[in-house]
């Protein structure tokens, strides 16, 4: 009887923190969406006033933010520094891909960081500005859905890990 | 390998070249290398060198062709090479694009052409590239030797106030470096001590400074002040670092003969450049001239090509006559 218990515990914790994985995954999309405006806000302050040029301009992004995004933000800046002569965009475009399994963010994402550093570098100052302000609005409303998605998914996901390893304890049993 | 004591193309320019073209670069004969003096980069136009004595096209391996097998320049490779020049930050760059280029790492000047954007009268930036020059710049450390006994008052025991003279091309911001170390240094032999020099570096061209720190010799006794307009860095310098001589670069504007008047009423020596083919042509340049002829300046050197880059035509007196 010990050994059942014990058993059924462990398909329980199981199948529960299966459920609490996944659907964590949810949550850190939306909180990395937000840091992601966080970071174009604080870089384009940083071209604005600065007008530092744009490795130190990451840099200084990269500082601001949490060990996944950090990591792309100081990666592209280091490269850049190095002067290998890749513009930013296939500097930007290459740890984009490099990093897609170090965070979160679904492909609709990426594509707007993909498309914003298309822009980044190329242009005046209040054309840069502007491409920053609408960058920020997109990942707002992309925000926006992933919260609405989030709220809809992660109490499913979670019951269902619960009554998933229910299930199979009752079938087991 | 490149022969030890050879002064090369500087490496510093390949980081600023698209890849392509600087494969096309490295590919150079070592000779060609020492001789390069700019890199033309024209779009649908094929790749151009020119050396202290001609011009080549080149093609995909580095070998001198006729123009209609060289190595076609790309609209994207110009694109790719401005970015990488501007460090992917046009945007912090918009005071050099009115000036129509921009200093590398090391002093090196990459000027540009392309469709200027002209707002409420004044030019504005310059768009769509479609040639750019890569002027190399190299320290010739000794060429000073040449004229610095005539610049030098030994009863005094100071600098004359010294304008180098001469067209594009033609070594005077290379003598100027090379005066200023010199100078600073101090030369035993000929009995010169060494000056407290300042010098207001503003397209970063003299001392080649990266980050605020010279990357050329500019001697022990020198202050440099980086990327400042010459007018505003000439008062700051003359308030905070009481030096016995100042240096600039290309004067022209008015404001910089103002600050220039000041400097030399306030009892510093001069050392300054200007564009122009001779004295006379000089005389009747509004600003310039009005020094000219009031005779602020003590030394004239003029320089030409004539023997090669850098031929001294002569050290002129304030009088215009030959310093013997």
């Amino acid at each position: 009887l010990t050994i059942k218990i014990i058993g059924a515990l462990l398909i329980l914790i199981s199948g529960s923190s299966i459920g609490w994985i996944i659907s964590i995954r949810y949550l850190y999309r939306v909180e990395e969406l937000g840091e992601l405006q966080l970071a174009i806000n604080i870089f384009d302050t940083e071209i604005n006033y600065g007008q530092t040029v744009l490795s130190d301009a990451l840099s200084f992004t990269a500082a601001t933010l949490n060990g996944r995004l950090s990591h792309l933000f100081s990666e592209t800046a280091e490269l850049l520094s190095h002067h290998d002569g890749r513009t930013f965009n296939e500097v930007w475009r290459a740890n984009l891909d490099e990093n897609l399994y170090n965070n979160y963010l679904l492909k609709q994402d990426l594509q707007i960081l993909e498309e914003w550093g298309q822009q980044i570098g190329s242009l005046s100052l209040s054309d840069q500005s502007k491409i920053n302000q609408l960058t920020i609005k997109r990942l707002e409303y992309a925000e926006k859905k992933a919260r609405e998605m989030a709220e809809k998914r992660v109490k499913l996901i979670r019951y269902s890990g619960v009554l998933i390893s229910l299930m199979i304890i009752i079938l087991f049993y | 390998m490149d022969k030890p004591g050879v002064i090369l193309m500087p490496v510093e320019i390949f980081t600023f070249l698209p890849e392509k073209i600087a494969d096309i670069i490295s590919g150079l004969d070592n000779w060609l290398r020492e001789e390069l003096i700019e890199i033309r980069l024209r779009v649908n136009q094929p790749l151009q060198i020119i050396t202290f004595t001609r011009d080549y096209f080149l093609n995909k391996t580095g070998q001198g062709v006729d123009s209609e097998a060289g190595y076609l320049v790309s609209k994207q490779d110009l694109e790719k090479a401005f970015l990488i020049l501007t460090r992917n930050s046009l945007y912090a760059m918009e005071r050099q694009l009115i000036e129509g280029y921009i200093t590398i790492p090391g002093g090196h000047r990459v000027g540009f052409t392309g469709q200027a954007v002209i707002e409420e009268g004044r030019l504005k930036t310059i768009t769509n590239i479609n040639s750019l020059n890569y002027r190399i710049s190299r320290e010739k450390p000794g060429i000073a030797m040449r004229v610095i006994d005539k610049l030098y008052d030994h009863q005094g025991n100071y600098i004359y106030n010294t304008l180098i003279i001469s067209p594009p091309l033609c070594g005077k911001t290379t003598l100027l470096r090379d005066l200023i170390r010199t100078i600073s240094q101090g030369i035993p032999l000929l009995g010169l001590k060494g000056k407290k020099i300042a010098v207001v570096d503003e397209r970063s061209e003299i001392a080649g400074a990266y980050n605020g720190i010279a990357q050329n010799r500019i001697g022990n006794r020198t202050d440099l002040l980086d990327n400042c307009p010459k007018a505003w860095g000439m008062l700051i310098l003359i308030r905070s670092m009481s030096p016995e001589v100042l240096a600039v670069d290309e004067i022209g504007h008015q404001e910089d003969v103002t600050a220039l008047k000041d400097a030399l009423n306030a009892g510093v020596s001069i050392l300054a450049t200007v564009h122009g083919r001779d004295l006379n042509s000089l005389k009747y340049r509004p600003g310039i001239g009005d020094l000219i002829k009031n005779k602020f300046f003590q030394r004239y050197i003029i320089l030409s090509r004539n023997m090669g880059i850098g031929t001294v035509e002569g050290v002129l007196d304030s009088q215009g006559e030959e310093v013997v």
